[in-house]
């Protein structure tokens, strides 16, 4: 039944978030939030897997949500104080949930009778009252059906139907039903409600109330139906009011009950309902009706499978490569036929913008990586006796969903390194002056087309003479290289395969498998990972990764006749090889290397790695070109015959029958139509022979630091006073010089209409401590490149383009809205963060209009 | 297998593969050679931005390899297994013919070109010999 599956499939997902809210709202009960609403939230989800569960038939799931959810109704109508053991039990219980969920199809067979007893002896009473339930199955449903179709309630038997009844935990209602009020006509109303009915429980007897039956005129209805739901709950999913349903007690009062529903069975009328079609329990309903009050968050969402998302990513990278041939082709004649020119405009912006809506489609806010960590943080901290206290900032930063994906292992191990190695136990801390509770701090931030992670503890630092002295002794690096490495070179080491300092293996750490693991998982996202530390006080591990994987740029070569794309990541030089000077290529042990100012690299010869002849000693018409390349902490060179272009390229997979090629991490499709496959520079750096690894281990021709050594274009500007500022290229959308007496002042603010948009100036000045000066007269707009464009910076005077490192001084000079302080040819700029800074705009507004009251 | 067959040509011998299997057929078109050291695979092609990969079909199927004109590109659908879309040159194409299962016979082991087929079937005049392209392709 496909159907079948894809509804449970849409269940186990939404099932899985509401296990996710369950698990942050018990923890914020934990930390003290008393509040009212979190506890109704938290009943809700378990409220709405249990009623969705039961018609999936997953017993087990209902029962324990159930459970789960009789225990928190007990803590919302006050008659049970929330404390550390129940809401143990109840992460506990949602644990064994949210592996239930993961295992639906097996999820009956799981036995869960630990988790039931352990939330059930708070509840304090047997369990036949509040009974956990075996609800209704999609099959007991549909003989809801045929039942409601049989002719004669004579034949029930009430007292064994309600034994079952009280099992089950049902209660039965009597429901006097008058379509007047509706207005509408009887059958469609009698239908309706009959619906309705079905979708939370069990009819047990329908029939017209009033006397005129059959005439077609409007009477009333009588419904007696059971379902699980209680009374408010009731009203609420038949959309009625206080008065109109009655609770028949069948416990105290069966043999009462069951004389009335005999005669009630009994009057005439009888036939003329059973016709009536009853429509089928919906599967959403049950998922309905647990909101008492309106959705509290108004998103306009919808699901998308993410392949479809896949493909549309795919598309979009499709539509620009066969834009850019386009343009290319057309380049030419563009002037020959009027107005083609304004059309490839068109075509070129459009485009540029469906891509980019289309990336943003995968963006995931780093909450979703962040939700797991308050529990984790908790859990570790309880089995390893440390105290820790969590901060977690920038959730609203996006990432690209792999990413997120690709990241949660490296981070959980991160963050159980933190705490079992960077934070030190309570009574040592203590020792040291430090506080007891240790400070565990993830900061997510983004800019400059990166997004960085921070995971900083105020542990005790990495000791790097320990470090030093373990890779000696495990012999991961040579005695006299130990000695003159720089003390960033050795903290590096603890990235390296087998690296651990710790002296017991626990459970949670310590085998030494972790960070290495970890380094390599990050860059195959194609992002970097750096520690910083100070002995005893602390360790910062720093990932930066890229807002998107799609689309790289690399740099297109050619060995022995055939192409290859080679990634600009991990580019640091590129040097012409004159025909001479290929006779400096020595020879050590087997691998050829070059002698390069003071130290000496190994060469790689592409066409050797990937399996070519080399090219004929008469081809070689142009200059071979010896490209620098850098992986982890080992520099090496790539010799091509030809550099043809540079090129944005989108990597896909490497098609299965060629997975053994380690040289290669995927093929592209160039502009041209034609395949090349991408180079993987890891793979190139394997060709190497092993011996050599420490041969080329630079001394310091690349800069200290771990900063990032890619070069970003950054536009200089300032505003109306002497600093000067930067911002990443890649953010800006356009400059624009305009004249100040075009400026609106509207309502104190000012407004500047521009292509069709009304663009909010934003004066630095304002958001940014820096001391505001006179106004000058010429002034520019900075447009900056957003979705929904709304504000523009005002700059004085546009200084220059220039390509920089983004290695960010240790500043004195921090503020919000700015990303850093850069060096740049001998002067200090401050490089603007735009989302930082909107921000601060956004609440300085905000804060304003509370002020004055709006 | 099903009922319908492609037949087509690679050098002399008359090949046929079941048609539900085939996703298009083009006229040789530009590809990009690969390097592997599986030397069945000759290179990567781009069919409106979905890589295929080329295989040598003649080699797989152990078949003589005399001169190869390359006329047409066969491009399969993609094989479940992977998602890789896998395709091969014939030299010239057959008829598409109805098999009844009763055609059909198993080749004897051992007996040169007709042992890596799936099966083959005896006509009046000659005999077609029918692959399975991506098992082929899976065994090595």
């Amino acid at each position: 039944m496909r159907e079948n599956e894809v509804l449970v499939q849409e269940f186990t997902e939404e099932a899985k978030s509401h296990t996710e809210k369950i698990e942050v709202g018990l923890l914020a009960l934990e930390k003290g939030e008393k509040t009212d609403d979190l506890v109704n939230e938290v009943f809700r989800c378990a409220h709405s897997i249990k009623g969705t569960g039961s018609f999936f038939g997953l017993h087990k799931i209902v029962e324990l949500a159930h459970a789960m959810e009789n225990l928190l109704g007990r803590v919302r109508n006050k008659s049970l104080d929330i404390d550390q053991t129940i809401i143990d039990a109840l992460l506990e219980a949602n644990d064994v949930l949210k592996h239930l969920i993961g295992h639906v199809a097996t999820s009956n067979e799981e036995d869960i009778s630990l988790s039931l007893s352990a939330l059930r002896q708070f509840l304090g009473e047997n369990t036949e009252g509040k009974a956990l339930t075996r609800t209704l199955t999609l099959q007991e449903s549909a003989s809801v059906q045929m039942q409601e179709q049989r002719a004669d309630q004579d034949s029930v038997d009430y007292s064994s139907l309600f034994k079952e009844l009280i099992k089950k935990g049902h209660k039965v209602y009597k429901l006097c039903y008058s379509p007047k009020a509706d207005r509408l006509p009887t059958e469609k109303a009698f239908a309706e409600m009959s619906g309705s009915i079905h979708s939370i429980g069990k009819m047990l007897l329908s029939r017209p109330y009033g006397t005129d039956i059959g005439s077609g005129a409007e009477s009333d209805v009588l419904f007696v139906f059971s379902t699980i739901l209680d009374k408010e709950l009731v009203l609420i999913a038949l959309g009625l009011d206080m008065q109109a349903i009655i609770e028949l007690d069948i416990r105290h009062e069966e043999q009462a009950v069951i004389a009335e529903l005999t005669s009630l069975a009994h009057s005439p009328g009888k036939a003329a309902m059973e016709k009536i079609p009853t429509r089928h329990p919906s599967l959403t309903t049950a998922g309905q009706e647990e909101e008492p009050s309106p959705p509290t968050r108004d998103e306009e969402r919808i699901r998308v499978d993410v392949g479809l998302l896949n493909n549309l990513v795919n598309l979009s990278s499709e539509m620009i490569l066969a834009r850019n041939q386009l343009l290319r082709l057309l380049a030419d004649s563009a002037g020959q036929i009027p107005g083609l020119s304004a059309v490839l405009q068109k075509i070129n912006h459009t485009t540029t913008s469906l891509q980019e809506n289309i990336m943003q489609t995968r963006m995931q806010p780093v909450a979703n990586l962040f939700n797991a960590i308050p529990r984790m943080v908790r859990e570790l901290s309880k089995s390893l006796g440390k105290e820790v206290a969590l901060v977690v900032e920038g959730q609203e930063v996006e990432l690209d969903r792999s990413i997120i994906e690709g990241l949660k292992d490296p981070f959980t191990h991160l963050i159980r390194n933190a705490l079992d190695h960077g934070i030190e136990t309570p009574k040592e801390r203590e020792r040291s002056g430090k506080p007891r509770t240790a400070a565990l701090r993830i900061a997510a931030s983004s800019g400059c087309g990166r997004v960085t992670i921070d995971i900083t503890d105020d542990g005790a630092g990495v000791d790097v003479n320990r470090v030093r002295q373990k890779a000696l002794e495990k012999g991961l690096v040579d005695p006299e290289k130990a000695t003159s490495m720089s003390e960033n070179e050795v903290l590096r080491l603890v990235f390296l395969p087998g690296f651990s300092t710790s002296e017991q293996i626990s459970s949670v750490s310590g085998r030494g498998v972790g960070l290495d693991v970890v380094k390599a998982n990050v860059e195959k996202l194609g992002g970097t990972v750096e520690v910083y530390t100070e002995r005893r006080a602390g360790t910062t591990f720093r990932l930066v990764l890229p807002l998107t994987l799609a689309i790289i740029p690399s740099l297109l070569v050619e060995s022995s006749g055939h192409g290859f794309a080679l990634p600009q990541a991990g580019l640091l030089k590129i040097l012409r090889l004159v025909p001479g000077e290929i006779h400096k290529f020595e020879e050590i042990q087997g691998q050829r290397v070059l002698r390069l100012k003071n130290t000496l690299l190994p060469v790689v010869m592409l066409s050797e790695a990937v399996g070519l002849p080399p090219a004929a000693v008469k081809d070689r018409a142009n200059i071979p070109r010896l490209l620098v390349l850098q992986t982890g902490t080992q520099n090496f060179g790539l010799v091509v015959d030809k550099i043809n272009d540079r090129e944005d390229i989108l990597v896909k997979p490497l098609p299965g029958y060629l997975e053994t090629k380690q040289v290669y991490s995927g093929v592209t499709i160039l502009g041209d139509g034609k395949i090349a496959m991408v180079l993987d520079t890891k793979g190139l750096a394997n060709t190497i022979h092993r011996a050599e690894e420490q041969v080329a281990d630079e001394t310091g021709t690349v800069e200290k630091g771990l900063s990032e050594d890619v070069k970003t274009k950054v536009m200089l500007f300032m505003a109306s006073g002497s600093e000067t500022f930067g911002l990443c290229m890649a953010e800006v959308a356009r400059v624009v010089p305009i004249n100040p007496q075009e400026i609106e002042h509207i309502g104190g603010k000012e407004y500047y209409y521009f292509q069709g948009n009304i663009l909010r100036l934003l004066h630095l000045e304002q958001y940014l401590p820096l001391k505001p000066q006179q106004p000058v007269d010429r002034t520019y707009l900075i447009i900056p490149k957003v979705n929904g464009v709304k504000f523009a910076l005002v700059a004085a005077k546009i200084k220059d383009t220039v390509e920089t490192v983004l290695h960010f001084l240790p500043s004195a000079f921090s503020a919000r809205g700015l990303a850093g302080s850069l060096l740049v040819e001998g002067k200090v700029v401050l490089l603007l963060s735009l989302p930082e800074l909107f921000t601060l705009v956004e609440e300085t507004e905000l804060a304003g209009r509370r002020e004055n009251g709006q | 297998m099903g009922n319908k067959l492609l037949t087509f040509y690679v050098g002399e011998s008359l090949c046929g593969i079941d048609i539900a299997q085939v996703k298009e057929i083009t006229r040789k078109v530009e590809y990009t050679e690969v390097i592997a050291e599986d030397d069945r695979l000759i290179g990567l092609m781009n069919l409106r931005g979905q890589v295929v990969t080329l295989v040598d079909l003649a080699k797989m199927a152990e078949l003589p390899l005399q001169e190869r004109r390359e006329t047409y590109c066969v491009v399969l659908k993609e094989d479940k297994k992977r998602q890789d879309a896998a395709g091969f040159f014939a030299d010239n194409l057959g008829e598409v013919l109805e098999i009844e299962s009763g055609l059909r016979k198993m080749p004897p082991l051992r007996e040169g070109r007709t042992q890596l087929a799936e099966y083959v079937v005896q006509r009046e005049k000659d005999l077609i010999l029918v692959f399975d392209v991506y098992k082929l392709l899976n065994k090595a």
